[in-house]
């Protein structure tokens, strides 16, 4: 960062914020195309019923789920890059945080909707949540369920503070450099901060304890989302190993989408070349190796650990999921989280933008497949065989997935016009104040 | 009487009010009130369900049944147990008939050509044809009064054949030469020590199934250490020969010289070993001959003949279409041969009986046909029976009805008969009709009817009808109506019969019952000489392919299930198919032949070809191809959409209604396949024919079943080398829902196996040590215990409902299912919903396959599945709103207007019996008037699931509280133990130590629970299967 300077960092960032030209308004058509088909199916779904799903009789939680899981993992990296490794100090973080952050709170945001968009009934969510009322009817704490809405809402509430906090004294920057009405939109959501040593005192206490907070969560939300199946009875569900595989297995995919979203960042706005440097990006990867490590044990665990415990139908899954009807996704899985990384440990590779994305890529395939794999084969072998299942793919669950992807994007497309895409203040804190003597020696 | 308004009152405005409401609010719908009576009777309930007793009238058997109404309009129809026929339990066709009653392909009234006449006219014309020359009758089988005023109505000119495409005839035919008689005796299978049957499909269709199974269970059913034997000898194996303890595998024809080889090993110790002539006749047939002959090994042939002898009394019974392979009646004199051999007439085969069983000789009806095509009739009258559809295009018969001058039919429903006459007078369905049956000599039986006429269709009673035409023709009737008709007759009867006290008591006391009932004077018979003749001597050769057509459950040759969803939607036990015909073909011909599972094969006979899905299976002989009757309708028929083969990724959009009325074939007529040539000695339909040419045609077939097994292909046997070891389910059995044992084990000889060993392994929480782990709960249960003011934790105030299958009665024949769909408006989805996995049905018959450990011979076996109840579900602890949740009586209670569709429970079900809504499933017009107003129509995305008829559990506890007591054991019936023929199912409360499911759980050696090691604990407890030396057919 030798040429990077106070006054470039506002400018490469703010530059962001210019308003959008026409390759923003093309991409924003067709994000809201993509989320018009999602609403049209999810609206097609509530009046006609979830037929328009694969789900069916043994299999009974299919793409819906998985959207959730895979969302829900993507929303882990940003809150491990802006609080865990904001508290160990890791200094990779700073340059990337804040697109991370941003995708999380979206990623969270979209998983959220499945479990509303999976039930059979939506126009009774509210079901869900435990409300005083007159029939005295409450929630069963018992079902892993209800811990999932308390664990996702606890999580997004979280992120959000802690996005917005942190989002606070670069909007104070936004607001400096702008005027008029913008300025007043800024200067309110900035919340009147000035950048007083008193400010910057309180400020960064309460980042911190915010980082504390999240912290935990991190690790909660995914154990809990992994309850969900860990707490049934079902072969290939009931398993010790969910809670720490899922949450690798999140990271992992976390990281994915942070290369995937900041690599054409970087490439569309040119300043950010600058500022997030390959190095970081190399940090990335090198998360990647490290979670995908852990996966992989992971999955290979599971079939020793069917085969070493001898029990029928464990092992009977197991071997279902690599030579039965479903296996296709079982060797998509695998070869996109445990062999594509594996170019990672080559530095030229690891540092070259067009490997990282491919595998970026590959790897956010590989998260969907896994959790494809964990709610579908699963439910489709277990104890009966009689009750044994098929998945088949329907145009109503195609079409509310690629409606997600919309919804994702366009919150993202929105941030980054809106908000500061990197920590302008965060940033600067790494920089060698600009101090008079050092201009002239 | 007290002040205000009483309870009755209430009821009465209520009514009024309900019915004003509903008259205005739905216009388009041809019932209009909600309770369809102006002045209800005056013992009238809104709510409470009444039952008629009446008579079967879906098939010649003639069963009592009992149909139960609320709110004045038929909801199901039950066996009656009081009639000694059928003793309580229903067939499928027969708890079907209630289809046909509500049928979407119903006639709406007289109509010449789709265009409306009037009643009177349309008599009138009738009539006037009578009179002015010879008429043809050709109706379906009533044993009863009916026939004598047929008689009067249609003039001694008139011919009047019944028709029935089951080959009865040949039993007949076989005893009149046999033994100088041709009823159709009691087959006293209950009596017997071992049965073999030749071919004789008693589970499917043969006489009646109901009966027999019953027989049959009481025979062949583990009790006190003993059990029957069952051989079935048969090119098809089928449900009856699933539930065998031995399957001789022969080919078409052969059966005649196995029973004759049978009967020449026996003959030596026989009271007829002096018969010279018998004795020269059957040296033809020396166990070395005939084992080259047919290719059975000479050991097999000397074990039968041993089995047959050993056991003291026996019974050997033949019949059914796949034995009327040309040589039907041979075969029936060679059993009848055996018979009188082993001893059993008189004893086992009991003459005296008189079934009134089957139709007139297709011969007969081949010659109506020749005189129809003379133009020798004015007119020909055809009366609910179809055969237009029934019989082989070679019998001419469309052709010929073309020719004839005037052709009314008067079906109910609109069938393929019907669409050829230049008349239809649609008659009254059987439940809205009066009649009576005289099903065999002691037991006659009323039939009344359970409803007025379903409104919006125009229909008389066929006995009125008739009444009418011979009013007409001058008769002398004095009855105003069928039913006084009836009446009349029942007077004469009851002085007949010698039954004192007034008719009107009488009338009652039968109508409340069913009939009058008594026993008949068993006789015996004498062996002829005609029945060891030469021409008496097997000689059919059998092709080198051959086809047969089965009979299945659902389904049989005169087709009346065609059309019937519920007959359509539930698997066919052995194949587990649904909504489609099949060719089952044996793997070791499969392999000859290159055909797998799943193709689609192109069959060729004489007659025609067909295109059908290749069924590859052990249960059917090498070198035969066997294929169902009773299929490819084409009738109006509720018709569901499809999005097969359509893209994932471009949306269908439905938005009219899913199910449309309109005609659609579902599978393939196997009459088609056959020629008309009849067995030249009782004139019945040749079943068999020679296949032409057989191969696939290089496509996939659309063949669909619920078996998770069969849907993918998962039988290793299937996609590959077909051997025996290979095929079957591989881990059916090994998983434990069907166990077995043998009889040496269960009484203490012999190697007893206790299941697989890693069984063990599996952990328990009865283990006391663990109570510590529960110290928390225990508080907890303490907390409430003091909270509700007990002195002690109480988990079920009186009644804990429990439940014991009994897998050594069970044969699989599905009756349950239907009976299940029945009760619990249990939508039909269509076949492509049954293949994406989304049917409803809450109980299932499981089939598994599995190879014999030491024999490798593939067994069947069934299993009824349905929701445990489980004490520690699984489903109950994960709904995040406890939407199902156990209820004080041990019912796993499911509120439906609770769920919101998470379908975790469905995830979390060990047993996967749980059904989700995918969509608001309908149930076209008129069908849904069946429904049943007891129990919720559920909407889309709700759960649902068996819940051990509680509704019915519902009914029992008022009425017990009404009259201040307790529920007597046996009084709850669920709708699936009400019509299991061989009471497999015991279903009571577990607190009463006297109830009968509790006797037999605390008692049996047998009993086990499926997926124990999961620790759900179902209220299911699954007797064990108990088999002769651990093998089965």
């Amino acid at each position: 960062m030798s040429n990077v300077t106070y006054a470039s960092i506002n400018d490469d960032i703010l530059y962001s914020l210019r308003p959008p030209g026409k390759s923003w308004f093309a991409s924003m058509a067709i994000i809201l195309t993509m989320l018009g088909m999602g609403i049209f199916a999810f609206g097609y779904q509530i009046r006609h019923g979830m037929e328009g799903s694969g789900i069916n009789n043994p299999i009974g939680w299919g793409v819906y789920i998985t959207n959730f899981v895979f969302w829900v993992g993507i929303g882990h990296a940003g809150t491990l890059i802006s609080a865990v490794l904001y508290l160990v100090r890791a200094p990779f973080r700073t340059s990337i945080y804040r697109a991370s952050e941003a995708m999380t709170v979206f990623a969270v945001m979209t998983a959220a909707l499945f479990p509303l968009i999976h039930i059979g009934r939506v126009w009774n969510f509210y079901w869900l949540i435990p409300y005083p009322n007159q029939r005295l009817l409450w929630v069963n704490f018992k079902s892993p369920l209800l811990w999932d809405v308390f664990a996702v809402n606890t999580y997004m509430s979280v992120s959000i503070l802690f996005f917005l906090v942190g989002l606070v004294p670069d909007f104070a920057v936004v607001r400096d450099e702008s005027k008029g009405l913008k300025r007043v939109f800024y200067g309110i959501i900035s919340l009147g901060f000035r950048g007083t040593n008193h400010e910057w005192k309180h400020y960064m206490r309460a980042y911190l304890l915010f980082a504390a907070i999240a912290t935990p969560l991190v690790f909660s939300v995914h154990s809990i989302v992994s309850w969900d199946f860990a707490m049934s009875s079902i072969p290939g569900w009931h398993t010790t190993i969910f809670p720490p595989y899922f949450v690798a297995g999140a990271i992992f995919s976390g990281c994915a989408m942070v290369l995937t979203l900041l690599l054409p960042l970087r490439a569309i706005f040119p300043g950010f070349r600058d500022i997030i440097e390959m190095k970081d990006m190399e940090a990335m990867a090198k998360m990647i190796l490290f979670t995908g490590a852990i996966v992989t044990y992971a999955y290979l665990i599971e079939f020793f650990i069917a085969y070493y415990s001898g029990a029928r139908y464990e092992k009977a899954l197991f071997w279902f999921r690599p030579f039965g009807d479903l296996k296709i996704f079982f060797f998509l899985m695998f070869f996109c989280n445990c062999i594509s990384p594996l170019p990672l440990w080559n530095k030229k590779l690891r540092t070259n933008v067009y490997a990282l994305f491919i595998i970026s890529i590959l790897i956010n395939i590989g998260m969907w497949m896994e959790r494809f794999n964990i709610v579908v084969t699963s439910l489709a072998h277990d104890f009966d065989p009689y009750a044994w299942g098929f998945y088949k793919f329907e145009w109503v669950e195609m079409w509310i997935t690629i409606g997600s992807f919309g919804w994702f994007s366009m919150w993202f497309f929105i941030f980054v016009k809106i908000m500061p895409s990197l920590a302008v203040m965060e940033l600067k804190e790494a920089l060698n104040p600009p101090l008079r003597s050092a201009q002239h020696e | 009487m007290t002040k205000g308004i009483n309870r009755r009152d209430f009821f009465k405005v209520a009514a009024v009010s309900g019915a004003a409401a509903a008259v205005a609010s739905c216009k388009g719908d041809p019932v209009e009130e909600i309770i369809p009576m102006l002045v209800p009777p005056s013992e009238y309930v809104p709510g409470a369900t009444f039952s008629f007793a009446t008579t079967c009238q879906e098939c010649s058997a003639n069963c009592g049944m009992v149909l139960r109404t609320r709110e004045a309009r038929a909801i199901k129809a039950e066996g009656n147990p009081h009639h000694p026929i059928n003793q309580g339990s229903l067939c499928p066709t027969g708890q079907a008939s209630l289809q046909g009653m509500y049928s979407p392909s119903r006639s709406k009234g007289p109509n010449q050509k789709g265009k409306a006449v009037a009643w009177d006219a349309g008599i009138a014309q009738v009539a006037a044809k009578v009179k002015s020359g010879n008429t043809l009758y050709i109706g379906s089988q009533r044993s009863g009064s009916f026939g004598k005023l047929l008689k009067s109505a249609l003039g001694a000119k008139s011919d009047i054949l019944t028709f029935d495409m089951n080959p009865v005839g040949s039993i007949r035919k076989g005893n009149e030469i046999a033994f100088g008689t041709t009823e159709v005796p009691h087959y006293a299978i209950d009596k017997a020590k071992v049965l073999i049957g030749f071919g004789a499909d008693f589970m499917e269709s043969w006489l009646n199934s109901q009966m027999h199974m019953r027989a049959y269970s009481s025979m062949h059913a583990f009790s006190h250490g003993e059990k029957g034997k069952f051989v079935h000898v048969s090119p098809h194996l089928g449900l009856t020969g699933a539930s065998a303890d031995q399957w001789v595998a022969v080919k078409p024809g052969q059966e005649t010289q196995i029973a004759l080889s049978i009967a020449n090993q026996l003959l030596a110790k026989s009271a007829l070993s002096g018969n010279e002539a018998l004795k020269s006749y059957l040296e033809g047939f020396e166990v070395e001959t005939v084992a080259k002959a047919t290719g059975i090994s000479a050991e097999v042939l000397k074990e039968l003949a041993m089995d047959f002898a050993k056991g003291g009394e026996s019974l050997a019974i033949a019949g059914g279409p796949v034995a009327s392979n040309g040589e039907g009646t041979k075969l029936q004199v060679a059993v009848n041969i055996l018979n009188a051999v082993a001893g059993n007439v008189g004893k086992t085969v009991q003459f005296g009986a008189n079934y009134q069983v089957g139709g007139s000789s297709l011969a007969d009806v081949q010659a109506a046909i020749g005189k129809i095509a003379k133009g020798a009739y004015s007119a020909v009258i055809i009366e609910n029976v179809n055969p237009a559809y029934a019989l082989p295009k070679g019998s001419g018969f469309k052709e010929a009805l073309a020719k004839a001058p005037f052709v009314v039919s008067l079906s109910t429903e609109e069938d393929e008969t019907s669409a050829l006459a230049h008349l239809h007078l649609p008659t009254s369905h059987a439940v809205e009709s009066w009649g009576d049956a005289n099903p065999r000599s002691g037991v006659f039986s009323v039939q009344q009817p359970a409803m007025a006429k379903l409104p919006g269709y125009d229909t008389q009673e066929l006995g009125d009808l008739l009444l009418a035409f011979a009013k007409q023709q001058g008769a002398a009737e004095s009855a105003a109506s069928y039913q006084d008709y009836i009446k009349q007759a029942w007077a004469g009867y009851q002085k007949d019969w010698g039954v004192s006290g007034s008719f009107e008591d009488f009338w009652k006391a039968s109508l409340q019952k069913g009939g009058h009932f008594g026993d008949f004077k068993v006789s015996g018979a004498t062996l002829k000489s005609a029945a060891y003749s030469d021409a008496m001597a097997p000689k059919l050769q059998a092709a080198a392919l051959s086809l047969v057509t089965m009979n299945t459950t659902m389904h049989d040759a005169n087709g009346t299930g065609g059309n019937k969803s519920w007959l359509l939607e539930i698997p066919d036990p052995t194949t587990q198919l649904v909504w489609d015909s099949w060719m089952e073909i044996n793997a070791e011909t499969a392999v000859s032949l290159g055909i797998n599972h799943g193709d689609l094969v192109e069959l060729k006979t004489a007659q025609g070809t067909q295109k059908l899905s290749a069924y590859v299976t052990y249960g059917v002989a090498d070198g035969v191809v066997a294929v169902p009757n009773g299929l490819g309708r084409e009738v109006p028929f509720p018709t569901y959409v499809s999005t097969r083969n359509k893209s994932i990724f471009l949306p269908h959009v439905e938005m009219a209604a899913d199910v449309t009325i309109k005609p659609l074939r579902v599978g393939e007529r196997a009459a088609d396949l056959l020629d008309f040539t009849l067995d030249a000695n009782s004139g019945e339909l040749v079943y068999v024919a020679e296949v032409k040419s057989l191969k696939a045609t290089g496509e996939e077939a659309y063949m669909v079943s619920p078996n998770g097994v069969d849907q993918h292909h998962d039988i290793a046997g299937l996609t590959g080398e077909y051997t025996k070891a290979k095929a079957g389910d591989r881990s059916g059995k090994d998983r434990g829902f069907v166990q077995t044992a043998s009889v040496e084990e269960m009484s203490g000889h012999g190697h007893v196996e206790h299941g697989h060993h890693l069984r063990k392994r599996h952990y328990t929480t009865d283990n006391p040590s663990n109570t510590d782990f529960y110290q928390e709960r225990a508080a907890d249960v303490a907390y409430h215990t003091e909270w509700s003011g007990r002195d002690k934790p109480v988990y079920y105030e009186n009644n804990k409902w429990e439940m014991a299958i009994d897998l050594d009665r069970c044969t699989g024949c599905s009756a349950c299912v239907v009976a299940c769909y029945a009760e619990n408006n249990i939508p039909v989805v269509g076949k492509e919903r049954n293949l994406n996995g989304r049917e409803m049905s809450w109980l299932r018959i499981a089939r598994y396959q599995e190879p014999n450990h030491e024999t490798g011979a593939l067994e069947t076996y069934f299993t009824p599945e349905m929701c445990g109840q489980c004490a520690n579900a699984g489903c109950e602890p994960v709904c995040p709103v406890y939407a199902t949740y156990h209820n004080d009586e041990g019912i796993n209670a499911m509120v439906y207007n609770r769920c919101v569709g998470t379908r975790y429970c469905l995830n979390n079900c060990a047993y996967k019996q749980r059904r989700f809504n995918w969509r608001t499933y309908e149930f076209p017009a008129p069908l849904h008037m069946q429904l049943n107003p007891g129990v919720t129509v559920r909407e889309k995305g709700v759960m649902e699931k068996c819940n051990f008829c509680y509704t019915r559990i519902r009914d029992v506890k008022d009425a017990a509280k009404d009259q201040g007591r307790e529920i007597f054991d046996g009084e709850v019936l669920t709708a699936c133990q009400q019509t299991c023929p061989t009471d497999a199912i015991t279903f009571g409360n577990i607190k009463d130590p006297k109830a009968k499911v509790t006797q037999i759980k605390s008692t049996t050696k047998r009993g086990y629970t499926q997926l124990e090691e999961v620790n759900y604990k179902p209220a299911i407890t699954y007797l064990k299967k108990i088999n002769h030396d651990n093998r089965k057919a």
